[in-house]
């Protein structure tokens, strides 16, 4: 692979022959784990021994970000690169021409360790290919978990892949050892399951998502069992405190996610965001990770984009975001138009611009689930709104000296001093002025960070977000 | 001219300031004295690490901290503010404070205000700033399970940061140095504590050190996706002033 070599260069010329060979296993498997898109490292409320190595931040912490602007959280890598199985999309197919490694579980819980030690991470993401057979695979994954929290004593994040495919009884055993277990669904229908994934089913996935689910309820008592798309508490607090883990055995207290990719298959945005609300729903997932797809083999089963579609998976990931913060449903969004996000404007402003009757809203007594619908305006800053009118009416002033932003967000609101809502919220005109205020081609932007809802200071969460 | 002078640490610049506020009063200037004796005064937050106290020599009586009117969170905000040691922090601490105990309520509401708007964003700059360094801090192994980290920050966030690397990497010992200002926290897996004027010479790494350095740069640029190059958002994220202390090589 010729996006290897700034790596084969860095990496090559150890002086000590003893680690070269684990210089060639990161190298291949973490570059061979790189399309794998979530980083998240919060969420979980495991409580490590006093005295001993690491811990979990519930706010997650990047600790670096890569050269594509993602953040670095976890060492991510697949345990080995070798695989039975055939995936159209996948680099590591059995029958790509690709250099293979796999670690050891020793070697790999030292690395680990070492970066950990370090400050380099905040934990391990651990992903396979499936060596031999799914169990054979589960059991080395485990050996490696293993030894992190019993030799190691290791309290920090892990975050586990699980193989397809593999025994329940493996399944909940790894379920015990790591903060969060995901399952790709990695495409979004059944057919196209077929199609491009044909060593997997989707019985294979939504099993043991079932079980997960249902053994994280289990074991998990004390956790909110209510899915998130209902739930504000994962934003609005200051820092999110950490519940008290259930005493004994803990079940993947960081509960599960997984992940799709984006345009290898025909599917519309609203095909994928209703599976995505309905995973929430009934799968109590935490998170649904969109993957834009990067052609890494030629198939003619598969599409090949000239670009990835960055924009298509930024705005998915804005509207999982109203999703799931933002009290919107998929039906709701796409209700008066065409089942894909609009390109020109964040899902937030497509909807406004759907719905004139319910603007201007007026700022001073609008409910905050209505302030939430407000483009522009952010969960702080509706925060604030609302802490701020208790002691006092908010003229437009008023609202600059909050910090709220108000280049979109005063085409839609009203407060007393504020020129805006005379516009009469005519969509055409609106869509004219607000295209006139964007800079020019929107940037698709990362999303790592939506992972981190305790996470306070704003100006991130709004660079991150695109603060719609 | 009421010019108050205190000894540079947040307790001492509290306990000279509150016999002014309690008559609700504002001096005219407050002047920070040569000697830098930062903290020490941890606010709950901070209160689970063990930390050395050396308020007992401070002749001040605790009931300095007992201003009605002002809340835990605004106790956080001026602790907070206080370390970004903007010029001026103290009578802008001093309005605030001052603000709470005639307002006797929450005066966190009262965002629109600029007393109140001032020291919440230097707060918010504060915690901020210890936020990121929870991910960018680098530790490098210098001796038997010994670990060195230096960090160059724009506040004083090392109060607020070694409590939470007391927490996290409890079972090693390490030395956090706060290059600019000359200020280390050490910890020895039982206490930390801070040191003054501490030396800037950078301990000599063990023989493991570079070997896993490499491997986190290789890990580094292996992981980057090259289809979605974006080095402009990278280095939005990690500003050039942070790169110095950093392992890897952003920009590349
Ligand atoms: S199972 Fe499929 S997606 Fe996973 S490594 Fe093997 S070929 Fe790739």
């Amino acid at each position: 692979m010729a996006n290897t070599v700034g790596c084969i260069d860095k990496c090559s010329d150890q002086p000590q022959e003893r680690l070269s060979g684990i210089f060639d296993k990161l190298r291949i498997l973490s570059a061979a784990a790189r399309y794998d898109v979530s980083c998240a490292s919060s969420g979980s409320s495991r409580k490590s021994a006093p005295g001993s190595l690491g811990n979990v931040a519930a706010s997650g912490i990047c600790h670096s970000w890569a050269a594509d602007g993602r953040c670095i959280s976890l060492l991510k890598v697949l345990f080995t690169n070798y695989c039975t199985y055939d995936c159209a999309y996948c680099l590591n197919r059995r029958s790509n021409d690709v250099e293979r490694a796999a670690f050891t579980p020793e070697e790999l819980a030292e690395l680990t360790i070492s970066f950990y030690r370090r400050n380099y991470i905040e934990g391990l993401f651990l992903s396979s290919g499936v060596l031999g057979n799914p169990d054979y695979t589960m059991e080395l994954l485990i050996r490696s978990v293993r030894l992190l929290r019993e030799v190691h004593r290791f309290g920090g994040y892990i975050h586990l892949k699980a193989i397809p495919g593999a025994d329940p009884a493996l399944l909940f055993e790894a379920g015990t050892l790591v903060d969060r277990m995901s399952i790709n669904l990695e495409l979004p229908s059944q057919s196209s399951l077929q199609l491009l994934a044909p060593d997997k089913s989707k019985e294979q996935i939504l099993l043991p998502m079932t079980r997960i689910r249902d053994w994280h309820r289990e074991h998990n008592p004390q956790q909110n069992r209510q899915p998130l798309l209902t739930s504000q508490k994962a934003i609005s607090g200051p820092m999110q405190p950490c519940k008290p883990a259930a005493a004994g055995l803990n079940f993947v207290p960081g509960g599960q996610s997984t992940q799709m990719i984006i345009g290898a298959s025909p599917e519309d945005d609203r095909h994928i965001l209703t599976l995505s609300e309905s995973l929430y729903k009934k799968m109590q997932l935490k998170r649904v990770y969109y993957s834009a797809y990067i052609p890494v083999n030629h198939d003619n089963r598969l599409p090949e984009p000239p670009q990835p579609p960055l924009l298509r998976e930024h705005r998915l990931y804005q509207a999982d975001w109203l999703l799931r913060f933002y009290r919107f449903s998929v039906d709701e969004l796409f209700e008066n138009g065409p089942p894909s996000l609009d390109t020109d404007f964040d899902p937030k402003i497509m909807w406004a611009l759907r719905h004139p009757e319910v603007f201007p809203v007026d700022v001073n007594r609008a409910d905050f689930g209505l302030l939430l619908r407000v483009p522009g305006l952010g969960m702080i800053s509706a925060q604030r709104i609302v802490r701020a009118r208790r002691v006092g009416k908010l003229s437009y002033d008023d609202l600059v000296k909050l910090g709220v932003v108000l280049k979109r967000a005063r085409f839609f609101l009203i407060a007393p001093g504020s020129a805006s809502g005379d516009l009469g919220l005519d969509p055409q005109l609106l869509r004219r002025r607000l295209l006139a205020n964007e800079p020019g081609v929107i940037k698709p932007k990362q999303l790592s960070l939506n992972d981190f809802p305790g996470f306070q200071p704003e100006i991130w969460k709004e660079a991150v977000t695109g603060q719609f | 001219m009421n010019i108050l002078r205190y000894d540079g640490s947040f307790y001492g610049l509290i306990c000279v300031m509150a016999p002014y506020l309690k008559r609700r009063q504002l001096p005219d200037g407050i002047e920070r004295e040569n000697s830098r004796q930062p903290l020490l005064f941890a606010l709950e937050e901070e209160k689970s690490a063990p930390v050395t106290d050396l308020s007992a020599d401070l002749a001040c009586d605790p009931q300095a901290f007992r201003l009605p009117g002002v809340s835990q969170e605004s106790w956080q905000n001026v602790w907070h503010a206080f370390l970004s040691e903007a010029p001026g922090i103290e009578l802008a601490m001093a309005r605030y404070l001052l603000l709470a105990i005639e307002k006797r309520a929450g005066i966190d509401s009262f965002m629109a205000d600029e007393r109140v708007r001032l020291i919440q964003r230097l707060a918010r700059k504060v915690t901020f700033e210890r936020h990121r360094f929870m991910g960018l801090l680098r530790f490098r192994s210098i001796g038997d399970n010994l670990y060195y980290a230096a960090i160059s920050s724009d506040n004083f966030i090392l109060p607020i940061l070694a409590p939470f690397f007391v927490e996290r990497l409890a079972d090693q010992k390490w030395i956090i140095h706060d290059r600019k200002r000359e200020v280390a926290a050490m910890y020895d897996m039982r206490a930390w504590t801070i040191i003054e004027r501490a030396a800037a010479d950078l301990p000599a790494d063990s023989p493991e050190e570079g070997a896993t350095q490499q491997l986190w740069q290789c890990f580094f640029d292996s992981i980057a996706v090259r289809e979605r190059l974006n080095l402009a958002l990278q280095q939005k994220f990690i500003p050039k002033k942070y790169w110095q202390d950093l392992i890897e090589k952003p920009g590349q």
